[in-house]
C-alpha cells in the first residue's frame, strides 16, 4: 500500500512538515495541478489550494474509490477499513 | 331621459344574456370530434334522465341540450381523456420496466455475463465508487525531496492519495 499526500506548496515546505510530523510516506507538490483537477480537489489549475479530498487508486493507478467529503476525525479509519475490504490486511 | 337610458341598457343586457345561453361553447367547438362525442353523451344522458333508451329512440329530450350541460359533460369527458392518457402512459412505463424472460434472453452474451458479475464491490465501503474508472493523468509532481514524480510512480500497488489545503493543517 502506498500513501501520498498532495498539496500546492513547495517541496521545502512539505519537507519541513514531513520531518515535523514524522510521516513515513511522500508528500508531493502538484506542480501542474493536474492531479488536483483530475481527482476533484480543485476546480481548475488556478485554484489557490486543493480541497480536502482523498482517492484510492488500484495497482494500475486507476481510480477505485473517492472521498469527496472528508471529515478529518473519522476519515483515516474509514479509508483503512476500505483498504482492508478491498485488498486485505496484508497490503 | 335617464329612465329611457336605463330601459335601453336593461334590454341590451337581457339580449346579451340570451345570446350567451344559446350560443355553443367555443371550447366545445374547438374540441371537434370530442365535442361531437360530448353532444352524443349529453343526448344519451338526457334520454336516460327522461327514461328513454337512446338506442331505440333519441326522442325530443335528446334533441335540445342546454349549453351549460354541454360544458359540464365536455369537462367530464376531457378529464376522462386525460385520465385514460395517464393510465396508458403508466402502463407503457411499467411494460418498459418489466423485463420478461424473453427480453432477458435477447440481451447479448457479453452483457449477461457482465450482469452476473464474477466480482462485486464489498458491502460497507465508506468511499464512493466513481461513475467511471480511469487511469492516472499525465502529471508533473515533486516529492518533498524535490524529486520528480509522474504516473509511473502510481503503479505496482494500491495508492491512497490525499489532498491537503496547506502543509501543517490537520489531516
Amino acid at each position: 500500500m502506498r500513501i501520498v499526500g498532495v498539496g500546492f506548496q513547495d517541496p521545502a515546505t512539505n519537507d519541513a512538515w514531513v520531518e515535523d510530523q514524522g510521516y513515513q510516506y511522500e508528500v508531493w507538490t502538484d506542480e501542474d495541478r493536474m492531479l488536483s483537477v483530475t481527482y476533484g480537489a480543485a476546480d481548475n489549475a488556478n485554484a489557490f489550494f486543493p480541497a480536502r479530498v482523498t482517492v484510492l487508486l488500484d495497482e494500475q493507478g486507476e481510480l477505485l474509490l473517492e472521498y469527496p467529503n472528508v471529515v478529518i476525525d473519522v476519515h483515516p479509519p474509514q479509508v483503512l477499513s476500505d483498504c482492508e475490504l478491498l485488498f486485505g490486511t496484508a497490503n | 331621459m335617464i329612465r329611457i337610458t336605463l330601459i335601453i341598457m336593461s334590454l341590451v343586457l337581457s339580449a346579451c344574456a340570451e345570446a350567451s345561453e344559446t350560443a355553443p361553447s367555443p371550447r366545445a367547438e374547438g374540441l371537434g370530434e370530442l365535442g361531437e362525442l360530448t353532444e352524443l353523451d349529453s343526448s344519451e344522458r338526457g334520454a336516460s334522465e327522461a327514461g328513454i333508451d337512446p338506442l331505440e329512440d333519441a326522442g325530443p329530450a335528446a334533441e335540445v341540450t342546454p349549453a351549460s350541460d354541454v360544458n359540464d359533460t365536455s369537462t367530464e369527458r376531457e378529464e376522462d381523456v386525460h385520465a385514460d392518457a395517464l393510465d396508458a402512459a403508466l402502463e407503457e412505463e411499467v411494460a418498459v420496466q418489466d423485463t420478461s424472460p424473453q427480453d432477458a434472453a435477447s440481451i447479448p452474451e457479453e452483457d449477461s455475463s457482465l450482469s452476473e458479475g464474477e466480482w462485486s464491490w464489498p458491502e460497507g465501503l465508506y468511499g464512493s465508487v466513481p461513475p467511471t474508472a480511469f487511469p492516472p493523468p499525465e502529471f508533473l509532481a515533486l516529492n518533498h525531496d524535490g524529486e520528480s514524480r509522474g504516473p509511473e510512480d502510481l503503479m505496482g500497488k494500491p495508492t491512497v492519495m490525499w489532498f491537503f489545503p496547506f502543509a501543517g493543517t490537520p489531516g
